[in-house]
């Protein structure tokens, strides 16, 4: 093979460079290449602190990616692109806005719009206690990991319908983002800024979105906090069989343990269909192919319930209130329904004391943790 | 220097001691393979089968826990060789997936001794020890991370789920005000079931797959006359349409976890 002398290297480089210069003049977004000089973050300090994640062991258990090892600046870094409209198309939106701190990381809408004003097909869901969830993400389980969930409502064209050559690109320009991903994971030029770091950084940040301080939590787990009596009646309909027979509300089959979800996939009933092939959002079907899949759910956590309406999927009931009638009436028929599903007395009482019971699941030092808030 | 001396005195003291080591013991591994039938025929969800009073019956849901599998040896002490701890068998497999439901739900064991065994011991359920534990306890993918029941501080050891004609009316609704479903949710230690099927079973290099086979209706099987109006030796289900093992069910329960023994074949 022919050598090329260094000489002829250094011109092809400068062309190279001056093309791109030249490049970024026109309004056409495009990779940047390298900006400057190789290896142009060393000026930083690399100095990763690790981070260790703190929850009680009765919570669960969590299990951070090997290659994805938590630091205080991974997560501050996480948290920034979190927050960051640069993500989107247009800049206006964040993930943040469809995961809202203040509402448990939801929106409040049934379904939401992204930068092109399309509704989406599902509502947004919290990420309280994220990190716990280990058979599936998304309504139907589509996506395994955190790390790869990051990196979808970028180029969802009904989210942030961007490019993430264009995000890294606008990332590599940035004043702050090249020292902030040097710090994080130690890489020494921009050009080594990837969308794949990105996306771990959102991970770790997600990581530490944790909850146990509920009023649940505190009773259950901590001292001195006691139910008052409805709650106690709330808690009691919602765990415990206290009827003979089907006749009961059986919450706990589907949204049982600490987390308030089983692992696990149902059919709640909230559509009705006459055959697998009926139902409009095919759910875990999409993800399996398996036809009596179709229909069939994550039943996500119950924690911040009262802070995430709507509920559902597709954001169809707009109260807890609204929720409980659809669980009492039985919901509706389709070949795959939950036999845990059905119809059970609940009187007017009975209702008011189960959503005081959901309350007691509130935990508002989550939604004010300062380390969850937007950083801009 | 003197740290020298000592990790070449060790190293000695090892290599004399893996000549002291008897010989090792040849080893093999053998499948073991869940399948589920009615009544002999290959079991499917959301299929109709014919239940045992005429009515038509479908399932949606068949799962259980299966603890402390061993072999026992054919020798004098019947010492037991322990094969699985505990798992999670999920035999609800749609008519879409006849090969896995032909194939069911199978794991392999490995490092088990050539010999002969008299038998097989399986515990129906999560055995006492295990059953005080709870699915936070756990890392992904470990069997007990499911079906534990906050209630009764149990897991649930078989889930049986589905519908039936309750009105003979000749169809099955599912869901709905008027839904013909059943659950039936076998759990505490009071219900723990094991079983003991004697069969020559002989380990050597290859073995084909030892297939444990559960006929569902079998499950049905049952003595009572309280659960029975029309005597035909089986469950009324339509008067008694789920357990939760609490509330004076626990007589159903019980009935199902012990069916087990007999719904079970060996192969
Ligand atoms: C336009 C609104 C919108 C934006 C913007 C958005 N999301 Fe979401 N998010 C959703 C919806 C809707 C779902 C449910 C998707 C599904 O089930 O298919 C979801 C699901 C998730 C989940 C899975 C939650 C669970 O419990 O399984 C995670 C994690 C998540 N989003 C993180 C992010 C991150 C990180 C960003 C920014 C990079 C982001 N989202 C931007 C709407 C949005
Ligand atoms: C058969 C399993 C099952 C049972 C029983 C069940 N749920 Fe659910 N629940 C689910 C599933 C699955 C979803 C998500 C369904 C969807 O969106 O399609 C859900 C969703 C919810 C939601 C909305 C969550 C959100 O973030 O939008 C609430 C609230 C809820 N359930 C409360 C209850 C209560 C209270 C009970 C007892 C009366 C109960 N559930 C019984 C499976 C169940």
């Amino acid at each position: 093979m022919k050598q090329i002398p260094s000489l002829q290297l250094i011109g092809i480089f400068l062309a190279a460079l001056l093309l791109t210069m030249v490049a970024c003049d026109s309004t056409e977004p495009v990779d940047p290449g390298p900006i400057d000089e190789p290896d142009d973050l060393l000026e930083f300090t690399y100095d990763p602190e690790s981070y260790e994640l703190e929850y009680p062991d009765w919570l669960g258990q969590i299990e951070i990616p090997a290659d994805n090892p938590m630091t205080v600046q991974g997560i501050e870094l996480g948290r920034r692109l979190f927050f960051d409209p640069i993500l989107s198309a247009d800049s206006t939106m964040s993930c943040s806005s469809c995961h809202n701190p203040t509402q448990s990381f939801t929106d409040g809408l049934a379904t939401s719009p992204g930068v092109d004003g399309i509704l989406g097909q599902r509502s947004a869901m919290s990420l309280i206690n994220i990190a716990f969830v280990n058979n599936g993400l998304n309504w139907n389980g589509s996506i395994q990991t955190l790390e790869e969930q990051a990196l979808e409502p970028v180029i969802n064209t009904v989210e942030l319908h961007e490019t993430w050559p264009n995000v890294m690109g606008k990332l590599q320009r940035h004043q702050n983002y090249p020292r902030l991903f040097r710090e994080a994971f130690g890489i020494t030029d921009r050009d080594e800024m990837t969308k794949e770091l990105a996306a771990k950084a959102i991970a770790q940040f997600e990581r530490t979105l944790i909850s146990y301080n509920s009023k649940y939590d505190q009773i259950r787990f901590g001292t001195g906090v006691f139910y008052e009596e409805d709650e106690i009646n709330g808690r009691d309909l919602f765990f415990f069989e206290l009827a003979t027979g089907l006749d009961h509300p059986g919450c706990s089959h589907c949204h049982g343990g600490v987390q308030f979800a089983e692992p696990s996939f149902f059919n709640n009933g909230i559509t009705e269909a006459a055959t697998f092939a009926d139902f409009p959002d095919k759910g875990l079907g999409e993800v399996t192919g398996i036809p009596s899949d179709n229909g069939l759910f994550r039943p996500p956590s119950l924690r911040n319930i009262a802070l995430t309406a709507p509920y559902m999927h597709d954001g169809r009931f707009a109260t807890l209130e609204e929720v409980l009638d659809h669980y009492k009436s039985g919901g509706h028929p389709s070949p795959n329904v939950s036999a845990n599903i059905q119809p059970f007395t609940l009187s007017d009482e009975d209702r008011d004391h189960l959503i005081a019971f959901l309350k007691t699941l509130t935990d508002t030092s989550f939604i004010n943790n300062p380390a969850f808030q937007n950083p801009f | 220097m003197k740290y020298f001396t000592l990790i070449l005195l060790s190293s000695c003291l090892f290599l004399i001691g893996c000549e002291d080591e008897p010989k090792e013991q040849p080893v093999t591994s053998l499948d073991l393979s869940w399948t589920a039938n009615y009544d002999g025929e290959t079991f499917m969800t959301f299929k109709e089968y014919t239940y045992a009073d005429g009515r038509k019956i479908q399932f949606n849901n068949f799962n259980f826990f299966v603890s402390d599998i061993a072999l026992i040896s054919a020798d004098a002490n019947a010492a037991r060789t322990e094969l699985v701890e505990i798992d999670y068998v999920d035999l609800s497999f749609d008519e879409t997936q006849v090969d896995q439901a032909a194939t069911g739900k199978s794991f392999t064991v490995r490092d088990l001794p050539l010999g002969e065994y008299a038998g097989i011991k399986i515990g129906f359920g999560v055995n006492a020890d295990l059953n005080r534990s709870k699915p936070t306890d756990y890392g992904t993918g470990h069997p007990l991370t499911r079906n534990f029941w906050d209630g009764w501080s149990s897991y649930i050891f078989s889930m049986i789920e589905g519908a039936a004609d309750m009105d003979n009316d000749g169809t099955i609704v599912n869901g709905g005000a008027d839904t013909e479903s059943f659950t039936y949710h076998s759990g505490t230690d009071e219900v723990y079931n094991e079983v003991i099927i004697n069969k020559n079973i002989i380990l050597s290099d290859e073995n084909a797959p030892l297939q444990l086979k559960i006929n569902v209706a079998e499950l049905f099987r049952n003595t009572d006359p309280e659960l029975d109006a029309n005597g035909d030796g089986y469950l009324d289900i339509e008067t008694f349409r789920g357990t939760h093992s609490a509330n004076g069910e626990m007589n159903i329960a019980k009935t199902i976890m012990n069916n087990f023994s007999t719904a079970l074949t060996v192969e």
